[in-house]
Formats: structure tokens, sequence, C-alpha cells
């Protein structure tokens, strides 16, 4: 009871904090940092698959509704596809240290294992909702820079929140 | 039955996922303009090849009626036919007796600039503000882009996109729709001066407007209104509609007409392409035209 009412605080203000400052941080007009994400990639494992999947479609879906001018949907794709790999890249990344991925505590990770763990799942979820957007492979290249000053620019933003916030 | 279950229970979380990631993948093309016409693009053969089963059923049911109406159109042809052949025939008697002029005829009457690829419609509205006609000829049959779309009555659209073997055409009850058009007279001569702009604004599908007419012709109401000279896509001369009633002077020279369409669109079934042979050279000719990328 205790944690939900925690984990229903945090989510409100993860999209709060989204919809009125991060999506106006426009880094050189390329990118705009998804911080909300950290949300979902620091919910605890021992939550079960369906909740985590509706949990990750609602909070994609009301940031892509609270956006100006986002594509309805998108977020919410993508949201869900990342929570998708987490466990599994969670699992590659603490093979050697952990049996049970339930009892995984983010608190006991070193600064390598979120560099590991956040930065290819922001790159997903980047990667994502540019191609998803576009429907197609057009102005690739500009597309991938988008996508790296997005991934870095969103990184860098939740590395910091974890340090001060997560890690012992 | 129990294997089913256990089956679906045992991948119920892909399951979730899967559906989850289908509803968004649908919101996005659904409900984002940019979004659904890449897709509508894609979906276009797809979805008219399923309104094209659909309306074959509904078409066996309406032969009867629709052989009557081609009988009608093809009397009518028949009279066009006769009527130009005698007016070729007097021409030419004219011309003989004026033998300076030596006009090779023959040579007029074997080019043909104008040829039509018969289409039927599969699919059409009428009550939106921007309708859309979809026929079930596409590329493979030699449709292109920006070729004109006509019933035997009169003009009914332009074609904007073509798949393999359905196109999609701007109807001309759309909003977006616009042609330069002409009048003729009771005696089927031209009106000089009377050049305007075809234009609908919604609402009812019987009538459209005519707009920005010089205030110096001399437009009257029961006028035949018909495609301009200089149009590309359309033959000359085509009927669009009659002049109903004249409007009113929206700015200073200039005054709009309402005119009654001659095509019914709401009973659009049989129509015809318009291939232009001369079209093809005049794109070509304004390619690369400072100012016209």
């Amino acid at each position: 009871m205790n944690d939900s009412i925690k984990y229903g605080l945090g989510l409100m203000l993860y999209l709060f904090f989204q919809v009125f400052l991060f999506n106006e941080l426009e880094l050189f007009e390329l990118a705009v940092p998804h911080v909300f994400l950290l949300f979902l990639l620091m919910l605890p494992f021992n939550i079960t698959r369906p909740s985590l999947y509706l949990i990750s479609f609602g909070l994609g879906f009301l940031v892509d509704i609270l956006s100006d001018g986002a594509v309805t949907g998108l977020q919410a794709f993508s949201c869900v596809l990342i929570v998708g790999l987490r466990s599994g890249l969670a699992g590659i990344l603490s093979s050697s240290n952990f049996r049970n991925l339930e009892d995984l505590d983010f608190k006991a990770q070193n600064g390598i294992w979120y560099v590991g763990y956040l930065l290819p799942l922001i790159f997903v979820h980047q990667f994502t909702i540019h191609f998803m957007e576009a429907l197609s492979f057009q102005n690739f290249f500009y597309k991938l820079l988008q996508i790296g000053v997005g991934t870095a620019f969103t990184f860098i933003i939740c590395y910091i929140l974890v340090v001060l916030f997560y890690k012992r | 039955m129990y294997r089913l279950f256990s089956l679906l229970s045992k991948y119920r979380n892909a399951i979730l996922f899967l559906v989850l990631e289908l509803i968004a993948f649908f919101c996005i093309i659904r409900y984002n303009d940019a979004q659904r016409h890449i897709m509508g693009d894609a979906l276009m053969d797809f979805s008219a090849s399923i309104y094209n089963s659909r309306s074959n059923v509904d078409e066996f049911f309406k032969l009867r009626s629709k052989n009557e109406e081609l009988k009608a159109d093809a009397k009518y042809l028949q009279e066009r036919l006769a009527q130009a052949e005698r007016q070729i025939q007097a021409y030419k008697s004219l011309l003989d007796l004026d033998s300076l002029k030596k006009i090779d005829l023959l040579a007029v009457e074997r080019e043909k600039p104008y040829s039509f690829i018969p289409a039927h419609v599969v699919k059409n509205t009428v009550h939106k503000n921007y309708n859309y006609i979809v026929l079930d000829k596409g590329s493979e049959d030699g449709v292109e882009k920006d070729m004109g779309l006509v019933s035997l009555q009169g003009v009914a659209g332009r074609i904007i996109r073509v798949g393999e073997n359905y196109s999609l055409a701007l109807s001309a009850l759309n909003l977006t729709f616009k042609l330069s058009l002409q009048a003729l007279d009771d005696s089927a001569r031209w009106v000089a001066g009377t050049a305007g702009v075809y234009e609908w604004n919604g609402g009812d599908p019987r009538f459209a407007y005519l707009k920005s007419i010089p205030e110096t012709a001399e437009l009257k109401e029961n006028y035949t209104v018909v495609t301009s000279e200089h149009s590309l896509i359309f033959p000359p001369g085509y009927k669009v509609g009659t002049v109903l009633e004249l409007g009113d002077k929206p700015e200073e020279g200039f005054f709009n007409a309402t005119i009654k369409l001659s095509t019914d669109f709401s009973k659009l079934d049989n129509v015809y392409l318009v291939k232009s042979s001369f079209k093809t050279d005049i794109d070509s000719l304004s390619q690369n035209l400072p100012g016209n990328e």
C-alpha cells in the first residue's frame, strides 16, 4: 500500500515535470529529453508484467496527449516496447550477480551497470519515436543525429537523477 | 480446450504486449494526419479491393437499371456523333468552295488528342467537405496522376493517387478542387471573357460556384459552363454544368455565379479517365523552369 502511493506520486511528478519542464528544453532545436522514461525503468522488478505494460502504456499515452504537437500513440508505443526489453537487458547485465531478477536492488548497482541499463533502452526509445513518426527511413542521417543528441541529453539528465535519488 | 487456455495463459504477457503495441500503432496511424496519409497509400489498394468485392455484389442487383442507363448513354453519344459528322461535312463543303485554303482535314480527323479509359467507381462520397472517388483502374491500365475524370454528363474529378489496380481521385465535390471554366451561349458558341474558377463550398452536392468572373462578361442564366480552352487535363469545352443564378460581387470588377452541376455525383458509376496526348509534352517542357520546382 505504502509502495503504491509512493509510485503513484512518483508517476505524477514525472508526468508533471516532463510536460511542463522537459518538453520545453529543446537542445539545439534537435531533441527533447524524455526523462519520464526513468520512472518506468526504475519500477521494481517484482512488479507483474501485465501491470508494468499497462502502466507504461498509460504513462506514454498521457505524455502523448499532454504534449503540444505530439503524435498520439507514439510514446505509448515506444514505452511499452522498452519496458518489454528492460528485464531481458537487466538479466544480461546482472547474470553473474543474481539468480533471481525479482530480487534486484537498484540501490546496490554501480555506475557502469546504470550506463549499460539506461543507455541502450533510451536509445531504442529515441530510435522508435523518430522512425515511427516518419514511418520511413528518409533523412536517415539527420534522424540519426537527432536520435544521438536526444539519447545523450536524456541519458545525462536521467543519470544525474539516478545519482541524486536512487543510488545509495 | 484446456490446452488452448493453458497456452493462452502461458503467453499472456506476450499477448498483452502485442495488443498494447497494436493499439498504440493504430492510434499513430489513425489520429495523426501525416502518419495516416503515409499508411493511407499502403492501405489504399487493400481497402479498395474490399470495396470492390462489395460493389460487385451491389452491381449484380443493379444490372437492369444499369443497362437502361447505358442505352441512354449510347443514344446520346450516337446523336452527338451524327451531329459532329454533319458539322464536319458542312465545314468540308465550305472549304471546298473556298479552294484557297487547303487544310489537310483528313489529318485533323486522324489525330486524337484525347483518349479515354473507361473506369468504374468503387467508392464515392458526396456528403463530406473533402470527397474522394476510388476507381477500379490503376497504373497497370495506364492511369497516371493528374488525369482528368469525367462522366458522360460532365466533369467529375482529378486523379491524385495511383495504385497498381486502383486509383484515387479528388472529387469535384472537394473544397480543394479548382478548375478554370468558360461559358457557352445558347447556340454553343464561346462567350468572350467569361473565364472563371470552379469552386465547391461544401454542402449541396448538386451545386457549385463559378468565381472571379470579370464584370464585363456577358454571362446569362442557363448558359452552359464548360472546361476552359487552356485546360491541360480536360478536353476543352467539356460540360460542367449550367448557370443557375448570377451572384454577388465579393470584390471590385468581379462577380460569382451559382452553377448546377450536370454530373449526378450520388449516382456516379461509369466514368472515363482523360488521357491527353500532349500533356506529357507540356509537362516535360515546363520542367526545370526557374521557380517551378
